[in-house]
């Protein structure tokens, strides 16, 4: 049954209806019929015995009548309409006798009141003829006969009447028993075929409620769930696209300041690259101060190598001078010492002898002083010479470090060129990344309008499965359990 | 006034009720009748038959005349005529309720009949003489 599809089921719920109402039709011609065979007993055999009952009555009165007006008004052809009237009795009599389907026991009335009627209109007959023969006063013998006539017609009415009733009541009762199995095949045919719908009924709600209540309800949350989860993640796309704009917005910002840092750079580096051929430039010509100025200073050291020469010469000179200063002292010692013996004439002599001394003193003072002059000129010179070696060592490095510099400022031009070419390139770069970040801006925005769209779609498509729900029997979301966007925090992306 | 009034309708109403020719026909009965007078309704159903006793209990039989000015004045207080009282009698022996009542040719027949039946009752003329019979008044 579960593997059966819809329509197979709905067919199988026809088909038991169809089988249900067949069978109580079945059922209803059975009866019908076996009710026919009772109406047919009844209508050949009780009904003609309830009529011919009823004939007998009316026969029998209309003789009591004829009998009644013969004594009465003493009329004879009355007592042959009487005897007419009890043959007619009898033979209706006769007939319920001789009536098949007619119950035993009302046969067996019959025929007893049958032969009863034959005698009593055999005695009335007689009797009442007497009577009516009789002028004024009847005799007393017809009066002893009439009086046990008149209480056997008395009693043969009431049993005529009985069997009437007998009869009546056979035909009445054997109706009433048609009546009734009528109606108990009509309230079994009613049964059957209510059995029969509630079961057709029952499978048909079983088949609606499994089959297709069931599937569109699970398909129904499903889709609920499906789309709940869609309402959130749309709204979470909105809140996620918006916060994707604000930051793209935010993104556009920067980028349009670092596009800006970006051309303060790129203006820095040209600046730095014109700055570095100028550094270039002022290098080539420090170096060539450099070179000049070492050329120079080896003239220096030339210089101060002829200025040593020329103080050694100079020393050599001062030596000279103090040897004379000293030959000179000797002499004026000599000169004192002569004019000490030379007494009084020697007296002035010594005077210039004393003076030519200090004269001496002095000059080897001087020349004394001067060599020492000359040795710290010397000196001095060759610390100078070391110095403008050392200078020219130091002009030698610096022109070596002004080429390196030179090289290395040439490169920071270079760099800087590359530099400020790639700083344009980043610019480039940049000002596509602007033009990205507006497109996802715009996109970002269009995701968000887009989810909020989509939001509402799924709002629509929960009310159409509410219509859905109710067309299948169900409460709706609001009335029910039922997941509702009312219950979820869109910005935390959870049900509540 | 008013009492007058009532006092002359009363009249008439037992003038109306009474039978016409009451003096015409004197009611005889045999001496075991205890009563001694007979309403006129009583004496109707004993001779149509529907009653056989008096409202004392005695136990009475109608006895007819055949012909006679006593007969015609009770017929015509009976309201019937001699062949519908013969009828009427007819049915009742018909139907089996009562026997045909006795009928007797003249008033003496009649004063005969109730002095020597025990219980008989009959309508002989007014002037005539019931000897052994008793002679009920009717009320």
């Amino acid at each position: 049954m579960s593997r059966m599809n819809i329509t197979t089921k709905i067919w199988l719920c026809g088909l038991i209806f169809v089988v249900g109402f067949l069978f109580s039709t079945a059922l209803d011609q059975a009866r019908a019929l076996k009710r026919e065979d009772a109406l047919d007993a009844t209508s050949s055999a009780l009904f003609p015995a309830a009529q011919q009952s009823q004939t007998a009555v009316a026969a029998f009165q209309q003789a009591m009548k004829a009998f009644s007006d013969a004594v009465l008004v003493q009329d004879t052809t009355r007592l042959q309409a009487a005897a007419e009237d009890g043959r007619l009795v009898a033979a209706a009599l006769h007939g319920i006798d001789a009536t098949a389907g007619v119950p035993a026991a009302r046969a067996k009335e019959a025929d007893n009141l049958h032969a009863e009627v034959e005698r009593f209109f055999t005695e009335a007959g007689a009797t009442y003829g007497a009577a009516v023969a009789t002028s004024t006063a009847m005799s007393d013998e017809v009066q002893a006969k009439m009086r046990p006539l008149a209480a056997q017609a008395t009693a043969i009415g009431i049993a005529l009447k009985a069997l009437n009733d007998g009869c009546a009541a056979d035909l009445h009762a054997e109706l009433r028993s048609v009546a009734e199995e009528s109606k108990r095949q009509r309230w079994l045919s009613l049964a059957v075929f209510v059995v029969t719908l509630v079961i057709a009924g029952g499978l048909v709600h079983l088949t609606i409620t499994r089959g297709i209540s069931g599937p569109i309800l699970r398909v129904v949350e499903g889709v609920q769930r499906a789309a709940l989860a869609a309402a959130q993640a749309s709204d979470l796309m909105a809140a996620s696209g918006q916060t994707v704009a604000a930051g793209a917005s935010d993104q556009a910002a920067s980028l349009e300041e670092t596009s800006a840092s970006l051309e303060q750079l790129s203006a820095g580096s040209r600046e730095i690259a014109s700055r570095g051929r100028e550094a270039d430039a002022q290098m080539l010509a420090a170096s060539r101060v450099a070179t000049r100025a070492t050329e120079t200073m080896t003239a220096v050291r030339h210089s101060m190598d002829q200025v040593a020469t020329s103080a050694k010469h100079v020393a050599a000179v001062l030596t000279n001078i103090d040897g004379i200063a000293f030959q000179t002292n000797i002499l004026a010692l000599n000169a004192a010492v002569e004019a000490a013996r030379a007494g009084a004439a020697g007296a002035g002599f010594s005077v210039v002898a004393d003076e030519v001394r200090s004269l001496a003193h002095r000059s080897a003072d001087a020349a004394r002083n001067s060599a020492a002059i000359i040795d710290k000129t010397i000196e001095d010179v060759a610390r100078g010479v070391e110095l403008v070696g050392d200078a020219s060592k130091a002009f030698a490095e610096v022109l070596t470090t002004i080429a390196a510099n030179g090289k290395v400022v040439a490169t920071m031009a270079t760099s800087s060129v590359e530099h400020v070419r790639g700083i344009s390139h980043i610019n480039d770069a940049v000002a596509q990344i602007q033009r990205v970040t507006q497109s996802n801006t715009q996109h970002a925005q269009d995701t968000a309008d887009a989810a909020a769209e989509m939001r509402e779609q799924m709002q629509t498509t929960l009310a159409h499965l509410d219509v859905l729900l109710a067309a299948v029997g169900q409460r709706t979301r609001s009335a029910g359990t039922a997941p509702s966007l009312r219950g979820v925090d869109y910005a935390a992306g959870t049900a509540a | 006034m008013r009492r007058a009034l009532l006092a002359t309708i009363a009249t008439l109403g037992l003038a109306a009720a009474s039978p016409a020719s009451a003096a015409d026909f004197k009611i005889v009965a045999h001496p075991s009748v205890k009563a001694s007078d007979i309403s006129f309704d009583d004496l109707k159903s004993v001779f149509l038959g529907t009653r056989t006793s008096l409202p004392d209990g005695s136990q009475v039989e109608p006895v007819l005349a055949k012909a006679g000015a006593a007969h015609g004045a009770f017929l015509k207080d009976l309201g019937k005529t001699d062949a519908g009282l013969s009828t009427y009698y007819r049915s009742l022996v018909f139907t089996g309720k009562a026997a045909m009542p006795k009928v007797c040719g003249s008033d003496a027949e009649v004063i005969a009949y109730v002095a020597r039946t025990k219980g008989a009752i009959g309508y002989v003329s007014a002037e005539a003489r019931a000897p052994g019979t008793k002679t009920l008044g009717l009320k």
